[in-house]
């Protein structure tokens, strides 16, 4: 077993140290940095020893000389490589190996400080096992005995001076445990105060496991709003985008495969193997939903592409399911082959998103496929790293596969937000214009309606003119034209027959005064044009009227029937009834008002008078039918009585 | 009839160009012992011409003279001739004539188809003090005293040409209101309230238990303040509109 012990000089690739550039950045201005060098152990001593079953607990203190064998010099960072065909462990008590690291530290320089001890800094270690720690022989550091709860991913922090004292350790030695099948790793060490490691520690720390942790959750945080927002379009019956439910897939994905980069040792409630295989699946399930989302944004479906992406990415989940561990191999057993499916079917998703996105004309969906190519390389690293292919002391970057998806997803999201801001600015511009039109058109329709109302009323008022000159003064003018012409040439007769037809024309005239809906005003108009009539026929008037309520419907054309109505009441007392007092009365109830003209002349016989159908009469009763009221006669040898009863509403 | 209560006869100077309603008149008044004829115009510049003559004590204009409007006649006697009281002749006492000649400053008006002697009744009562009226007149008189009660607000005027007024012309222009004497007292609201009602002089007297001579007097009033609202209103919008200057 020993001979496969490979060691390999660091290789410092590109994509592993883009970081280095910013740590060193950083590096210039960390404060508190002392003069004084620490120690940075790049050589070590490696024991292998023999195989056993299942991890065993590493012992408390260690004798001097313990353990003894063939110690090698090797360089640090130093890696076993696993076997590539381990043959079928017992999956309760796997075969491990144990590796021994041991660290020659040099005579003590400088004189102890209680306040200020060493500590021993570990950039990083890697095996699915189990790593102890002895400064001067005592035990200062294990991590638990498992394939996953290990914190394997955490750079170790030790305080030294639990073990002794301030003063420097004597030895330094690593006890790593480890599957045979998985291989092993352990970084260069550095041993030194804190002023002059801490930052190292506190800066891989940082960039290794709290960025991505605090990024991936808000990947979620972000995810669930792209969830709410598709619950809510589909809530409102509309074609939800399925954008927001990839986006919330993916943040849900991206999330428990991150689990495993910075969840250290505190074990989840959830068996190991059910933990292994979701953060395994999870990948697939990312990549496929990448997949999905590059269809979505570049539009051109890829059903064969598809359907192989849900093929694979359901048979991978269904194979390596724990229900399965009796029959087949874990997913953590078999990872180093999926992954090597997965960057298969990575590849291929993110070049034909590239191609087709590129088709399709879509920036976001170009930039995502690149992002994709992108991880598939981080991808490919971070398979190196995990196969001891590559430097151990460098870390994982896939797990900013992650971050880099949620820059995207903002991207995506914010153009979103621009586009329907401006969409809405549009909607508003194009709604107030529309406004603008509908505001025209409904002015010139009113203006027309106007205009034809205006030219009905002409109308309308023209035939009440023609129809009143036609009863009155027309009939009037052409009596007064027979007498003249047949010669009768009583003076007085036309003279009689003009002033009718002046005070004809005062009616009219007041007809078109607007009377604001007052009955009482028309009526006192009424006794001024005809007080002077009723003087000269010394006839006495008695005005007894009293408050009527308004007449909305009293139009110049409805005040002129009832002008006409009680006009021809008074010539009629005056040309037949002999009456020395005429008295004018107005009551209102029950919706009506009447104006009664009663005289105290000699009577007339009503019934002879509807039957004669008098011309009078009958004009009278049409203009009271024409303004939804009656005219009501009664008569006896004491007087006669003419009520005009009006509606206080208008029927029409 | 009675001749006048100083015993001296009423003169009458006619502006009208109608020859028949001239010469009915005429005749009218050569039979009534106690006016007489003092001057006759038929257009507006014999009118104006007859004005620097002596005043008569009732002027009587027709408002359609052929060259020009009788209310340049009104509105030059009424400031030629002070005591003298203006009549304007119409066919139909319609009230958009009759107020625009009360505002140039008539007190009455006569209408034309009336029998020659219920004129000169008109001219009597002119002349000691009553006016007539008639229901839409009085009507149309109150809406214009209740539309603007006392400021009036005209469309032209915005707020702020109403500050101006007020900053530019301090002390000179006692404000943009109508003066105190142009409002209609309570009184006074009544007596047109009971015309509109169709009421006439004699029945008010009775309603308001005061003499029917009182009534007329109201009524000469209520034109006179009718008059002074006008001018107000006319020099208030003049100054709005930066036509009069302060």
């Amino acid at each position: 077993m020993h001979d496969v012990w490979v060691s390999r000089k660091p290789r410092h690739g590109w994509l592993a140290y883009g970081m280095a550039v910013a740590l060193a950045a950083l590096m210039a201005c960390w404060p508190g940095r002392s003069s004084a060098e620490p120690l940075h152990f790049q050589t070590a001593q490696v024991l292998g020893m023999d195989e056993g079953h299942g991890f065993s607990a590493p012992p408390y203190l260690l004798e001097a000389a313990n353990p003894q064998g063939d110690w090698r010099p090797v360089s640090l960072p130093h890696a076993v490589p696993p076997e590539l065909l381990p043959g079928v462990d017992d999956p309760l008590r796997p075969r491990t190996v144990v590796s021994w690291y041991r660290l020659q530290v040099p005579r003590q320089q400088d004189a102890a400080d209680a306040l200020n001890p060493y500590y021993l800094y570990i950039p990083r270690w890697k095996t699915d096992g189990q790593l102890a720690v002895y400064a001067s022989g005592r035990l200062v550091y294990r991590s638990s005995g498992n394939l996953l709860w290990n914190g394997s991913n955490h750079p170790l922090w030790i305080p030294l001076d639990k073990a002794r004292s301030a003063e420097l350790p004597d030895s330094l030695l690593l006890r790593v445990e480890h599957l045979r099948a998985t291989g092993a790793a352990v970084s260069s060490v550095w041993l030194g105060r804190q002023d002059e490691i801490g930052w190292r520690y506190r800066m891989r720390d940082l960039l290794q496991v709290q960025l991505p942790l605090m990024v991936s959750a808000a990947f979620l945080a972000v995810g669930l709003f792209a969830l709410f927002v598709w619950i809510r379009q589909k809530a409102a019956s509309r074609a939800p985008d399925s954008l927001y439910l990839l986006f919330f897939a993916m943040s849900l994905a991206s999330f428990i495969r991150s689990l495993h980069f910075y969840v250290g040792q505190f074990k989840l409630p959830l068996p190991d193997q059910w933990f292994g295989w979701l953060t395994i699946s999870a990948l697939f399930w990312l990549i496929a939903t990448s997949h999905f989302l590059l269809v979505r944004l570049h539009r051109r479906p890829q059903p064969r592409l598809s359907r192989a992406v849900i093929g694979i990415t359901a048979l991978v989940s269904l194979v390596t399911l724990p229900l399965l561990s009796a029959v087949l191999p874990g997913a953590s057993e078999l990872a180093r082959v999926i992954y090597l499916v997965l960057l298969g079917m990575g590849f291929a998703i993110a070049i034909s998103g590239l191609r087709n996105a590129r088709l399709a004309g879509s920036g976001e969906g170009l930039l995502l496929a690149s992002w994709g190519v992108a991880g598939m390389l981080l991808g490919v690293h971070d398979w190196l790293l995990q196969n001891n292919l590559v430097s151990v002391e460098g870390s994982y970057l896939s797990v900013y596969v992650g971050t880099g998806l949620f820059l995207i997803f903002m991207y995506i999201m914010f153009r979103r937000y621009l586009g329907a801001l401006e969409e809405a600015r549009q909607a508003n511009a194009s709604l107030a214009q529309r406004l603008r039109a509908r505001e025209a058109e409904l002015n010139a329709s009113h203006a027309r309606l106007r205009e034809v109302e205006h030219r009905q009323t002409l109308s309308q008022e023209r035939q009440r003119l023609m129809q009143d000159m036609h009863d009155g003064l027309g009939s009037s003018l052409v009596s007064a034209l027979r007498v003249v012409e047949d010669g009768q040439l009583h003076e007085a007769q036309v003279a009689d027959v003009l002033r009718s037809c002046i005070d004809d024309l005062k009616l009219a005239i007041d007809s078109m005064e607007p009377v604001e809906a007052d009955l009482l005003l028309l009526l006192a108009t009424l006794r001024f044009r005809l007080g002077n009539r009723l003087k000269s026929s010394s006839i006495r008037l008695v005005w007894n009227i009293s408050d009527v309520p308004a007449l909305p419907w009293l139009d110049p054309r409805n005040a002129l029937h009832i002008l006409r109505i009680l006009q021809e009441a008074f010539a009629n007392i005056l040309k037949h009834a002999q009456a020395s007092e005429i008295g004018v009365s107005t009551s209102a109830g029950n919706g009506w008002i009447e104006v009664a003209v009663a005289d105290n002349g000699q009577g007339f016989s009503v019934d002879e008078a509807m039957k004669g159908g008098g011309k009078g009469l009958m004009n009278q009763r049409r203009r009271a039918e024409a303004i939804g009221g009656e005219v009501l006669l009664a008569s006896s040898s004491k007087g006669s009585v003419l009520t005009l009863r009006l509606p206080e509403k208008h029927p029409a | 009839m009675p001749p006048s209560p100083d015993g001296a006869l009423i003169s009458v100077m006619l502006v009208e160009d109608d020859v028949h309603f001239q010469n009915a008149l005429i005749a009218a008044i050569a039979r009534a012992p106690d006016i007489r004829l003092a001057a006759l115009a038929g257009s507006r510049a014999q009118g104006l011409q007859a004005l620097r003559g002596p005043p008569a004590d009732v002027l009587l204009v027709d408002l359609g003279l052929p060259d020009g409007s009788g209310i340049d006649v009104i509105r030059a006697a009424h400031s030629l001739w002070p005591g003298c009281a203006v009549m304007v002749s119409t066919t139909f006492g319609d009230e958009a004539h009759v107020l625009q000649s009360i505002e140039a400053g008539a007190s009455g008006y006569l209408l034309k188809d009336s029998a020659p002697e219920d004129m000169l009744d008109e001219i009597r009562t002119l002349h000691q003090g009553g006016s007539p009226i008639s229901p839409m007149i009085a009507r149309q008189i109150l809406n214009r005293f209740r539309d603007r009660p006392a400021m009036p607000a005209p469309a032209a005027a915005s707020a702020s040409a109403f500050a101006q007024a007020q900053l530019c012309a301090p002390g000179l222009l006692p404000g943009p209101g109508v003066p105190e004497q142009a409002m209609l007292s309570s009184r006074e609201m009544e007596v047109l309230q009971l015309i509109t009602r169709g009421f006439t002089a004699d029945e008010i007297a009775r309603l308001l238990q005061v003499s029917s001579h009182t009534v007329q007097t109201y009524v000469r009033r209520i034109y006179s303040k009718l008059k002074v609202r006008s001018k107000a209103e006319a020099i208030y919008e003049a100054r709005q509109q930066g036509i009069l200057s302060a």
